[in-house]
């Protein structure tokens, strides 16, 4: 297992990352506008000044000279520090941002397998009953509304029309950590992030299964005289699970994705919202980093799932 | 016009009706909410921010040598008084003795010195070094030739004196960065001072103690106790960032006292009836620029034509709800050196528009659209993805120039993206705002030689007048000279000027000690932070 | 091959073509046919918008602006006194265009791509693969982000950024198909007849992989349509004043908006959920129909 983890890292993410960086690192670095750009408005600055500024952050060097000292720094551990006027490093801005984006991310996995998971299960039990129609209707709702729509219907009924809930943000200065208090922040975008993997848990739980439930060693242990029950959750479930698992890896990089619509939404302080902001300012480093912290992130998502489907799945060795 | 009469009215009972209104004694405490809709970025130092959102925590934090005040004159903070010698080149500042930074060391000639030699050290990273390179010596120092600038002199702890090279008029004005605390940042070597993390730690001498700074989400600041002027009386100012599109709806549930707010949010914020509405005038002006370099917009009655074709009175009714002002020459209302006198206003009028062109020796084409030898009225037409109501006039622009048979392709683009073609020169037209200083000076925008010069605009007489405008010392001699700069170019278009800027912005009325009708500045300038209070009932 | 016997021939008379067994399969699916009729008429409204309103969806008028529904405007008016019902129906135009056209940029990739790894193995399929897994494995919406700054808002672009972005999907189950044809007989047998590459990929390998593609195509246009409106929502896809789903909710995000004119913004995001769902279940009953094994 752990040479199968140093070689997957090795061979498979470390390639993956570099190739990764080094085409949004392109791509950024062609696109129109510089990071100074913003200096513009200031109708008497000497433009010599505009020139100092783009020699004091590299930008008079070669590109591909730029992206080996970006990974030289890389490997000291240095994310370099932003373009924008404060100079302040990367790491801390992401690490600023980070552990609410976690945060949100990690609720709304929860949530989505949470609840999926069961509804799955109960579904395929029910199969052919109308409660199986109806939850196989309701999935099928929940992979098709786009989820800032889903999120501002959640907004329009709980923070507008009812307001009981905050209309985003999250604590305000002064205010006092609760529990209570944490939630009733959390849980709009929660749900709004966690909806789609709620819908396709619910859906690949059903099918996977259900598929389970009609092979043979299944029917042997029914015509054994076991109890349909501890057919299900004994033998059943734990099989069923193993597919599932596989999905985590997909669902990562999708949650992610759906992060950075669902923080814009909700105006949840976190990193996709910096994202955004740091392409319209050309700001370099700032979107390398948070490139790469997505990277990393979604590529730790795989290897959790690789690894919670080998100790799912006894038949499964990685060596 | 009738607007700026009213408002002109207004300016003029400002003093006395303030007094008036300000019967009830400040009392202390309270918190005071204001909101953001863009997060800092933490760069809370003076002489280096480049940012709006930077800077309103640093007027807070930070006091000057001087201020601007709402009429746009230099008034004394740190600086008790100064006297300009009698050639003008050297100006002596006398500070007030006991004024404290907040971690109670006093303020003195030496930090004062150690702020303005910064921004002229070698080595400095910021963008103001231009503003200050009309002092003596400031050259030879900036080029690493010498270790001291000539024109700065610490005569005592309570004294400074800085000499020019030649007269420059808007100088007095300049003193107004922040004063930086050189007991700390001293042995800091300049290169290093912007990543230095005393600037998302400031310590200053103005009426707010910095505390807490959470990006993306809030700043505190905390009154301070020992600040050498009146006040202050709140206990505490936040800044909290919030979406701009949930302005209203903060207001409205208290969670926020003050916020600027856009056009079309003001209809909503109109009917919270604890909320007051604001609007005032800010130095700037938005423009249609045209290239200038391509034959066919080198007429004046082309650009001319577009003034009276395109109907800006509408834009201002409608799209910004009365909360504008038509402009029709480069200088701010506001500005001592306005005038109206002689200035055509260009009111909306497509037939003239379509008088013009004829004029001009242009034909309308099979599809209406212009023609001339080989030119032809079509073109690409920039704008910069800002706000609903910027785009809601492009789409009257693009209507409008249809009706007059001008082919507009608008082409929405980022702001930086726009830069690069506006830079490289290669556009057609576009528009963008100026925002201006307080000094009318117009060299950096306007003078031929000037890089910001994006139309490419070139006339003599105009170059005569910035130049003649920037070495007159005498207030009604430059505003003259400014007065008929801004009839020519009223007259030859360079750029079809557009409105003027005015902020609109909504406080919640516990606040007190505001100024209920707001100059140039806007509601909270360095000036009155201090003296802003919250009745006890509602703290 | 091109010669068959007579025994042969009787018994492909006889056996249904595995089109006919979908098509048979398919009707009896009612909600995939009900998909199937949405998108029908979503598809009819797009084209005929404009006989089906006298209103221009682009050109503001100022004095009808924040109307509520009414007979006159069924659905109220949007900002600059645009009817949002004439800008819902062309916005539909624009969010299925949209969906197609990037589907069929990714389909092309894919078929190219996913053809070249499947059929040639080895080296070129290890390279291929892994950068699929590059862009499998990263949030596309950072990826959509930095390109559309590269690019600049267009539709055009969107089209270009949502097709690029989504072909390793496609490409890997078009490589995996391959790899399974490979095997059988009748292809191992067209390639020691020496059959060229290009005819072995065109006559043998593709037709038959045609069904599993035909369902990632329809899905992927549900998919493409969400990303359209999550790219225009965010300011980074169609550029206003055309209209398409994504930038009218975009327009209609201001909290004040969204509480006093939900006119303005629950249309367009309606149309979305109504037209991917239409697009799903018609994914899903193809699915169902043409290849059984799968879910």
């Amino acid at each position: 297992m752990v040479t199968y983890l140093i070689r997957r890292v090795l061979f498979q993410g470390v390639p993956v990352l570099l190739g990764f960086t080094f085409l949004v690192f392109l791509m950024i670095n062609f696109a129109p506008g510089d990071p100074v750009t913003h200096l513009r408005g200031v109708p008497d600055l000497d433009p010599r000044v505009i020139e100092d500024r783009k020699a004091q952050l590299g930008l008079d060097r070669p590109l591909i000279v730029r992206y080996f000292d970006w990974l030289g720094e890389l490997l000291q551990g240095n994310l370099g520090r932003s373009f924008d006027s404060a100079r302040r490093p990367v790491a801390n801005l992401i690490q600023e941002r980070l552990p609410v984006t976690i945060l949100l991310s990690v609720s709304s996995i929860i949530i989505g397998w949470g609840i999926g998971i069961p509804v799955g299960i109960y579904s395929a039990r029910r199969q052919y009953h109308l409660s199986d129609y109806t939850i196989t209707f309701l999935a099928f709702v929940g992979v098709s509304v786009p989820n800032f729509f889903f999120g501002m219907l959640l907004l329009y009924i709980f923070a507008l029309i009812l307001n009981v809930l905050p209309a985003g943000g999250y604590f305000g200065p002064g205010e006092e950590f609760t529990i209570l208090r944490m939630l009733s922040y959390l849980i709009m975008p929660a749900f709004t992030l966690g909806l789609a993997s709620i819908a396709s848990i619910t859906r690949y739980m059903r099918s996977s299964l259900l598929e389970v439930i009609r092979q043979d060693y299944l029917r042997t242990a029914r015509a054994k005289g076991l109890r349909e029950r501890v057919v299900i959750y004994k033998h059943a479930l734990r099989n069923a699970l193993i597919p599932i698992l596989t999905l985590m890896g997909f669902m990562v990089p999708i949650i992610f994705s759906g992060a950075v619509i669902t923080e814009q939404v909700f105006s949840w302080p976190g990193l996709g919202r910096m994202a955004i902001d740091a392409t319209h300012q050309r700001n370099y480093p700032l979107m390398m980093g948070i490139t790469l912290m997505f990277g990393v992130l979604t590529f730790l998502g795989n290897v959790v799932a690789d690894v919670a489907y080998a100790i799912a799945d006894p038949r499964i060795r990685y060596d | 016009m009738k607007k700026l009469v009213l408002f002109l009215l207004i300016m003029a009972l400002v003093l006395p009706a303030t007094a008036a209104i300000a019967q009830e004694e400040p009392v202390e405490g309270g918190t005071f909410h204001r909101g953001m809709v863009i997060s800092p970025r933490g760069m809370f130092n003076p002489i280096l921010y480049t940012e709006t959102y930077d800077n309103e925590v640093i007027v807070a934090v930070y006091d000057g040598l001087v201020t601007i005040n709402r009429e746009l004159q230099p008034v004394p903070q740190i600086a008790e008084s100064w006297e300009f010698s009698d050639d003008g080149l050297s100006l002596t500042f006398h500070l007030r003795e006991g004024v404290k930074f907040h971690d109670g060391v006093e303020v003195t000639a030496r930090d004062v010195e150690y702020t303005y030699k910064t921004i002229l050290h070698p080595h400095y990273t910021g963008v103001r070094y231009g503003t200050f390179a009309v002092i003596k010596g400031a050259e030879a120092y900036h080029d690493g030739e010498v270790d001291y600038v000539e024109g700065i002199e610490v005569i005592d702890d309570y004294t400074i004196r800085f000499t020019t090279e030649r007269i420059h008029a808007p100088l007095l004005a300049e003193f107004i960065y922040g004063i930086l605390p050189s007991h700390i940042l001293e042995d800091v070597p300049v290169a290093e001072l912007e990543a230095h993390e005393f600037n998302q730690n400031p310590i200053g001498a103005g009426p707010f103690r910095f505390v807490e700074f959470r990006p993306d989400r809030y700043v505190v600041l905390e009154g301070f106790d020992d600040y050498y002027q009146e006040g202050p009386y709140l206990d505490r100012m936040v800044y909290h960032v919030i979406d701009d599109e949930a302005r209203p709806v903060y207001l409205r549930q208290g969670r926020i006292d003050f916020v600027g707010i856009s056009s079309e949010q003001i209809p909503m914020v109109e009917q919270l009836d604890f909320v007051d509405v604001f609007d005032f005038e800010a130095m700037g002006y938005s423009y249609i620029c045209f290239n200038l370099r391509q034959e066919r917009f080198d007429d004046k009655r082309i650009r001319q034509a577009v003034a009276y074709g395109y109907d800006r009175q509408t834009v201002v009714d409608i799209i910004l709800d009365g909360y504008s002002k038509v402009a029709n020459a480069p200088m701010p209302t506001v500005s001592w050196a306005y005038t109206d006198e002689g200035i055509n206003e260009y009111p909306y009028n497509p037939d003239r528009s379509i008088e013009l062109m004829q004029e001009a020796g242009w034909e309308r084409g099979a599809d209406g659209v212009w023609e001339k030898d080989d030119m032809r009225m079509e073109f690409e037409f920039i704008y910069t993805e800002a706000t609903r109501a910027q785009e809601q006039m492009m789409m009257l622009f693009q209507q409008n120039m249809e009706d007059i048979g001008f082919k507009v392709h608008l082409r929405p683009m980022e702001f930086s993206a726009a830069v690069d073609r506006i830079d490289a020169r290669e556009f057609d037209a576009f528009t963008l705002g100026w925002g201006l200083g307080v000094d009318p000076d117009p060299h950096g925008i306007w003078h031929s030689t000037s890089v910001w010069n994006d139309a490419g605009w070139v006339n003599e007489r105009s170059d005569e007048l910035i130049e003649k405008g920037r070495t007159t010392v005498d207030q009604d001699e430059r505003a003259e000279i400014y007065a008929e700069w801004q009839r020519l170019m009223n007259e030859e278009l360079p750029n079809v000027f557009f409105t003027y800027t005015v902020n609109v912005a909504a406080m919640n009325e516990r606040v007190q000690g505001v100024d209920r009708d707001p100059g140039p500045q806007g509601l909270f300038w360095s000036e009155i932070l201090n003296q802003l209070w919250i009745p006890a009932e509602r703290q | 091959m091109a010669e068959y016997n007579e025994e042969q021939v009787m018994s492909r008379r006889n056996i249904e073509s595995p089109w006919a067994v979908g098509w048979r399969r398919f009707k009896k699916n009612r909600v995939a046919l009900l998909g199937a009729i949405f998108l029908v008429i979503f598809i009819f409204l797009a084209v005929f918008a404009p006989f089906l309103t006298p209103y221009d969806p682009t050109r503001a008028d100022f004095l009808r602006r924040n109307q509520a529904p009414s007979s006159e405007h069924w659905l109220g008016t949007d900002e600059m006194g645009r009817d949002v019902l004439t800008r819902t129906l062309y916005g539909g135009r624009i969010s299925l265009t949209v969906g197609l056209v990037a589907v069929s940029i990714m389909m092309i990739i894919a078929l190219i791509l996913g053809s070249i790894a499947g059929y040639a193995g080895g080296f070129t399929d290890t390279v291929i693969m892994r950068l699929a897994d590059i862009f499998l494995s990263f949030p596309f919406l950072i990826l959509a982000i930095t390109a559309s700054a590269l690019l600049g808002p267009s539709i055009y672009n969107v089209m270009i950024i949502l097709g690029v972005i989504s072909w390793p999907g496609p490409c890997r189950l078009l490589r995996a198909e391959f790899l399974k044809l490979k095997t059988q007989d009748f292809v191992q047998a067209a390639i020691a007849l020496g059959g060229g590459h290009r005819r072995i990929i065109l006559i043998h390998l593709l037709p038959n992989a045609i069904p599993p593609l035909l369902v990632a195509a329809t899905l992927g246009v549900a998919s493409t349509i969400i990303g359209e409106a999550g790219l225009s929502f965010l300011g980074l896809g169609v550029p206003p004043p055309a209209p398409s789903w994504g930038n009218m909710l975009n327009s209609a995000r201001a909290l004040h908006i969204m509480e006093g004119m939900p006119w303005m913004w629950l249309p367009p995001g309606i149309a979305i959920f109504l037209a991917v769902l239409s697009i799903n279940f018609l994914g899903d009953g193809l699915r169902d129909a043409l290849d059984p094994k799968q879910e």
